[in-house]
């Protein structure tokens, strides 16, 4: 289940980067816009400045989408394509799509459990009754 | 028509491609692919003259493989079927005299395949129960 080859996971950033002034207006949201003004000092980098996103922070290919434990994600959406992992337990973990009712999840997780897939969502919508 | 023109044709509108983990390689719904990846190599489509598919059975598994020189217009009388049952290592045997008359590039996935299915077959222990921590216990 786990997989074989571990390189080491390094992210350069942590979280996401913020549009300039989110911080100061509640109608300016955080989602990321450049900043394009002729004056702006973020787009200038002063010092102090929060960062702007740029191509350096990308992730290094290999471990790029990969989870923490080395395995990537691939959503499935019945047990045929739980089926299809048989051959890559080491590479792919199987995530079970939102709208898949918790009596299918059943089946799927039990799938993937005979073939030794990891489930991610393995323990959503499944509650024993009170 | 050749396999390569097959193949350019499928590469990007196949009903078989199913989404995979973004940048990684396609995943094939085929039923002759033995590892399930969209390549030209185990797609059972392109191969078709010398398809070969490994599927689980209730106990062991079924190896189908098109036989050599068999006619085209009769195409589902064309396949041999072996039942592949018994230990893994005589299940690893059958599946290898199988695949090295039709399919000799395959002999390592369909080895591998036969393997996985086996394993997929043994009964799976529960998880161990979680010990209750803190506050909690």
């Amino acid at each position: 289940m786990v997989s074989q080859i571990k390189p080491k996971i390094v992210k350069k950033t942590k979280g996401s980067f913020n549009r300039f002034q989110s911080d100061r207006f509640h109608r300016v949201s955080s989602s990321w816009r450049k900043p394009r003004g002729i004056d702006n000092a973020m787009r200038r980098r002063f010092k102090g400045q929060p960062t702007m996103p740029k191509i350096g922070f990308g992730s290094n290919k290999v471990t790029r989408h990969l989870r923490p434990n080395g395995l990537k994600t691939v959503v499935v959406n019945n047990t045929k394509d739980v089926d299809l992992l048989l051959m890559h337990s080491g590479k792919f973990a199987a995530e079970i799509a939102h709208n898949v009712s918790s009596k299918k999840r059943v089946e799927i997780i039990a799938r993937a459990k005979a073939l030794n897939v990891k489930v991610t969502n393995a323990a959503a919508r499944l509650r024993s009754e009170e | 028509m050749s396999g390569d023109l097959q193949w350019l044709l499928l590469r990007k509108s196949s009903s078989f491609i199913r989404p995979s983990a973004p940048e990684s390689p396609l995943l094939s719904s085929e039923p002759g692919n033995l590892i399930a990846k969209h390549s030209y190599k185990y797609s059972s489509t392109i191969n078709g003259q010398k398809a070969l598919g490994i599927k689980p059975q209730e106990k062991g598994a079924l190896i189908v493989a098109r036989k050599t020189k068999s006619p085209i217009n009769e195409w589902n009388k064309g396949f041999a079927k072996t039942q592949v049952t018994g230990g893994k290592r005589r299940a690893y045997k059958s599946t290898a005299n199988v695949v090295s008359t039709t399919r000799p590039d395959l002999l390592k996935p369909s080895v591998a395949r036969v393997s996985a299915i086996y394993a997929s077959q043994n009964p799976k222990k529960d998880a161990p129960v979680k010990k209750v921590r803190g506050n909690k216990a």
